[in-house]
């Protein structure tokens, strides 16, 4: 096909980039193989618009049926071994032109070799799964198989044409790794979107599904089961072994038991009888041995077959309902066997295998089913005969009681003598003659009846009654036994139920137990804790108990309050005689500085005249300055003789006597200033100390006071900062607004 | 853990809400910030953030000084349906009894609400959903993840259960699987925010994917199992398995996405065959939440979109 080849240049193969917009895209991802059966008949039932639309229904379903479930076998027989979580992932898709069935799993990297005509299979894996691929390539219409070596990824996608001889070529390889044009993913707008099975029809399908089994389960017989399969559309053509209800019944509560291996899951859906897919080697050639043994069996049963088909209880168009018809165990196994073994029949070998051929070899298995049921049939009339002779054997014993009546009535007639006697025993031998002579027509009637079953069983013809019993009973048996196993299966599911309950509610006892026992373990250390405080606090309410009954405390209290109380005042007192030594030094000092200060004051205004006096003879020696240098202009101005003749005079001479004394006016104007800045700093000085002596007498009152209420007071440190001016100090320890304006004043 | 925060008492009044004790486990995934109330300072501080395993040092102080208090309510007053979902998930994805399409079919009904959540960051939903439902990270991983890097960590976290929960939207509903995949999801974010040399970047090339995958194999990360191949390719070849459509690599790309971690057209991610299988999924609910992200991740890059584009 076209397709393939595009799909051979891909990187990446979505199965709803190969259709066309209108198509609908479906996907699954299996963990488990148990319901693979349920997962392609709802795939099958979502499809069943474009089924129906082809020219063989049923063969087609057939066909697609059996492409996936080979192919989901090989993904899960072949998967790559050692990992917790086998995962299968399938698509499928259709427009209104073909189906395109799109499976993937994930292979060791030492499986090579397994597509058919590209090279030899490595190992058994490989022979495996190309004997499955070509299978799926004699199915379907196109077949391409994509390999991912790096990750070991393995797609099969396989096409299959609504039309009828749209056959493609063989099986198409495509290395992944080789492929160097990396395409891009389609990314036109109208693609399809892909949609879990989950979002199909799932509550329809599994409402049809439980009707379809509740009907095989009633119905008992073959005959009404084939009738509804035939009419009830496409969900009824299901498997189902009427037989053996209870087995589709419970697989699953079985199953249950061994879910940890999926395989045993596997061969748990399946009859007892059936070995398991997912083994060894060995059990693919046994399966290929059955199988042409089969074969065989088919062939010398072909008489039987054209028999069958002679009574129209079989036709080759109801082929793909054969498990159904035949209703066995067997017919399953054949169906399983052909679909799953690895060998496979000779002849579908080649490409010009088509549908006659498949019709061909399931006509022959319907023969091997028919000859099945023919021995069945067989062993029914045996049945019968035996209830026959049982009869003839009962008709034999009336006999011989009637014969017996009869001697008994002669002997009673002779012994009678009366005449009234007489006439009572002639009304009741008139009597008994009557029923005897019913009773021979009975016999008679009898005979006629056991002589007709007789020739009609010599004839091979089973009578209608017989066989309405046989009938009657069948049903009544499988009615009983459905009744049986759906109780059975209720009681399972109940139990199950019920188990499931229990579990619950012990996993939920189970925790509120702990949560109870952490909460219990909590009150126990708050209590544990409360229990330690309580202790205390009795231990020492007992020792006050203990002193107050010894009658010491009071005293004891009291005797050692006064005895601090005596110590803290002698403290005091030392402490109040050091602060007045302290006190009278303090003000002895203040006074001496006082005392200096008022002399510095007295000199200062000594000096204060002479300093105006000085300051007034600057002025006058800055004035005559003046005086000399504006004549010296005028000089310059006026005449150079002139100007001679006054420095040769006088002038000379009272210029330097100026200048001298003007040098000495400078030098005591500036050892004037020197001596006004000594003062100036003395002052300052002494303004300093007396604020800080001010301080300091403050503090020693306030201490004086404190002391003389009788609270021993500690001595504090003088808070002065190195930098902060005094009178800052003075604010920092806390002096009144008084205080405060006397350490202002001298400043002001 | 590091104190976070503190708040004073007078301003969180009624704020906090006590929280019971026996709920916390060493090891848990806490899924909300817990405090602790010093009375000296009259402050509750946070002595651990959400999505933090809880440390044993941690609870041994919780229970000496036994207060607990939360700024948020339990897990079930904030998503009353997380619970449910991740008992019957749980179920689902550890029973073989039902068919795969009714098992996806339920999980998907059951799970149906965490759509809006997957599209919002600051949701919490899908992480502690799936720490409830599959118990992973384990706590060994968290506790060795946490001390190497918290933002790591977080983001780690996030993007792991992101790609777990769409894996499981898709169908790959077994919980060995799973839990695979999401480890090897924690595990190669981790690695490839600490082997990256820009620091935060996911995108690494297959030679350090390697190293990650080594590192996982020689045991150093706890917690974490031996992985299938599949997994093991897909954490050490990744690029590989992108280029050759792998599903699994789709799903990551598609989760960094959706978690700011990678940036992409929005149009390619529209296109994307999973994208479209989840649309295909959940419909219009799904197709909304991915707009609304590119929208807002779109924002995010260009700064806020026009009011007239937007009604537009």
């Amino acid at each position: 096909m076209t397709e393939a080849a595009t799909l051979s240049q891909k990187l990446r193969a979505g199965v709803e980039e190969m259709l066309r917009a209108n198509a609908r895209v479906l996907y699954e991802t299996l963990f488990s193989i148990r319901h693979i059966g349920r997962v392609i008949d709802f795939c099958l039932y979502e499809s069943k618009s474009f089924l129906d639309a082809a020219q063989q229904p049923l063969e087609f379903e057939c066909r697609i049926r059996q492409i996936l479930e080979i192919a989901i076998f090989n993904g899960w027989t072949n998967s790559r071994e050692g990992d917790s979580a086998k995962c299968v992932e399938i698509e499928f898709g259709w427009d209104d032109i073909r189906l395109i069935i799109s499976v993937s799993h994930f292979v060791a990297p030492d499986v090579q070799g397994f597509v058919p005509g590209n090279g030899l299979p490595s190992n058994e894996a490989a022979s495996r799964m190309a004997g499955m691929f070509e299978k799926i390539q004699a199915l379907s219409d196109g077949l391409v198989i994509r390999h991912e070596q790096t990750t070991g990824r393995v797609q099969l996608v396989a096409f299959v044409s609504a039309q009828a001889n749209a056959k493609g070529s063989g099986i198409e390889y495509v290395n992944v790794d080789s492929v160097e044009d990396i395409v891009q993913p389609n990314l036109r707008t109208e693609v399809a979107i892909p949609s879990p099975l989950s979002t199909g029809k799932v509550r329809e399908f599994l409402q049809d599904e439980r009707e379809d089994e509740k009907k095989s389960k009633t119905s008992g017989l073959r005959g009404a089961a084939r009738e509804d399969a035939s009419t009830a559309g496409l969900s009824n053509w299901k498997v189902k072994r009427l037989d053996q209800p209870k087995q589709d019944a419970e697989p699953e509560f079985k199953s249950l038991e061994k879910k940890s291996d999926p395989k045993e899951a596997l061969t748990s859906e399946r009859t007892e009888a059936e070995p398991s897919l997912a083994e060894t080697p060995e059990k693919n050639k046994e399966d290929d041995q059955f199988l042409t043994s089969l074969m065989k069996k088919a062939g010398e049963g072909e008489d039987l077959a054209s028999d069958s088909e002679q009574k129209g209880k079989a036709s080759g168009k109801d082929w793909g309902r054969i498990s159904e018809k035949s209703g066995g165990a067997a017919d399953r196994v054949i169906d399983d066997r052909i679909v799953v073994s690895g060998g496979g029949p000779q002849d579908l070998t080649d490409e010009e295998l088509n549908v006659k051929d498949l019709k061909e070899k399931y006509s022959e298995d319907l023969q091997q089913v028919l000859r099945a049921k023919d021995a069945q049939m067989a062993l029914k009339s045996k049945h019968y005969q035996d209830q026959i002779d049982h009869l003839n054997s009962k008709v034999e014993a009336l006999k011989a009681e009637k014969q017996t009546l009869v001697n008994r009535q002669a002997s009673g007639s002779s012994l009678s003598s009366s005449s009234s006697e007489f006439i009572d025993g002639q009304e009741k031998a008139e009597s008994k003659e009557h029923v005897l002579a019913d009773f021979e027509e009975l016999d008679v009637k009898f005979q006629k009846l056991v002589e007709r079953y007789q020739s009609e069983i010599e004839k091979g013809v089973v009578p209608e009654s017989a066989r309405a019993w046989a009938k009657g009973f069948m049903e009544d048996m499988l009615k009983d036994r459905a009744a049986l196993n759906d109780r059975a299966r209720a009681v399972a599911t109940h139990l199950k139920k019920k188990e499931f309950d229990f579990k619950t509610q012990e996993t939920a006892l189970r925790e509120e137990i702990r949560l109870k026992d952490e909460q219990l373990r909590q009150k126990e250390l708050s209590l544990s804790k409360t229990k330690e405080t309580l202790t205390n606090t009795l231990k020492s309410l007992e020792e006050t108990k203990r002193l107050a009954s010894a009658g010491n405390l009071d005293k004891n209290e009291f005797n050692q309050k006064l005895a601090s109380t005596e110590r803290n005042l002698e403290v005091s007192k030392e402490a109040h005689q050091k602060l007045i030594v302290r006190f009278e030094e303090l003000q002895k000092k203040w006074q001496e500085d006082s005392s200096a200060r008022i002399l510095l004051q007295q000199e200062l205004s000594k000096q204060k005249p002479l300093t105006e006096e000085l300051k007034r003879q600057n002025k006058e020696l800055q004035m005559k300055l003046m005086q000399v240098s504006s004549g010296s202009n005028q000089q310059k101005s006026g005449g150079a003789a002139h100007d001679l003749n006054r420095r040769s005079g006088s002038g000379a001479e009272s210029e330097a006597e100026v200048r001298h004394k003007l040098d000495q006016a400078n030098k005591l104007s500036k050892a004037m200033k020197d001596e006004l800045e000594r003062t100036r700093k003395r002052f300052d000085e002494l303004k300093l100390e007396e604020t800080n002596l001010r301080i300091e007498l403050v503090r020693v009152q306030g201490q004086l006071k404190a002391a003389t209420k009788g609270q021993p007071q500690q001595p504090q440190k003088p808070q002065t900062q190195r930098g902060s001016t005094p009178l800052h100090n003075a604010g920092a320890t806390g002096p009144t607004l008084g205080q405060q304006s006397v350490a202002k004043k001298p400043k002001s | 853990m590091a104190q976070v925060t503190a708040d004073s008492a007078e301003q969180s009044q009624g704020k906090y809400k006590t929280v019971d004790l026996t709920t916390l486990r060493v090891g848990m995934l806490v899924d909300r910030p817990l405090y602790m109330f010093l009375p000296s300072q009259n402050k509750y501080v946070c002595m651990i953030r959400e999505l933090h395993p809880l440390e044993e040092r941690t609870l041994e102080k919780f229970k000496r000084l036994g207060n607990v208090y939360s700024s948020l309510g339990t897990l079930g007053e904030r998503f009353p349906k997380l619970r449910r979902s991740a008992v019957i998930v749980n179920e689902l994805c550890e029973s073989t009894d039902v068919p795969s399409f009714d098992k996806n079919r339920r999980i998907r009904r059951a799970t149906r609400w965490l759509v809006p959540h997957l599209f919002d960051q600051n949701s919490l939903a899908t992480v502690l959903f799936f720490y409830r439902t599959f118990r992973i990270p384990v706590s060994e991983t968290l506790f060795y993840v946490a001390d190497l890097s918290i933002e790591n960590y977080e983001k780690s976290v996030r993007l792991s259960t992101t790609a777990g929960l769409i894996a499981l939207w898709l169908g790959y509903s077994n919980a060995s699987f799973i839990r695979q995949f999401v480890e090897t999801a924690f595990c190669e974010a981790i690695a490839a925010q600490g082997l990256s040399s820009e620091g935060g970047s996911f995108l690494l090339s297959d030679e350090q994917r390697r190293k990650a995958l080594q590192l996982i194999e020689s045991k150093k990360v706890p917690g974490v199992p031996m992985l299938d191949q599949r997994f093991k390719s897909l954490l050490a070849s990744q690029n590989t398995c992108k280029a050759l459509g792998d599903e699994l690599v789709e799903v990551l790309e598609f989760s960094r996405w959706v978690c700011g971690q990678e940036q992409m057209n929005f149009q390619r991610v529209e296109q994307m065959r999973i994208a479209r299988k989840l649309i295909g999924q959940f419909g219009g609910l799904f197709k909304r939440g991915l707009s609304a992200r590119g929208t807002k991740l779109r924002e995010v890059v260009d700064g806020p979109v026009p009011k007239a584009k937007v009604a537009a």
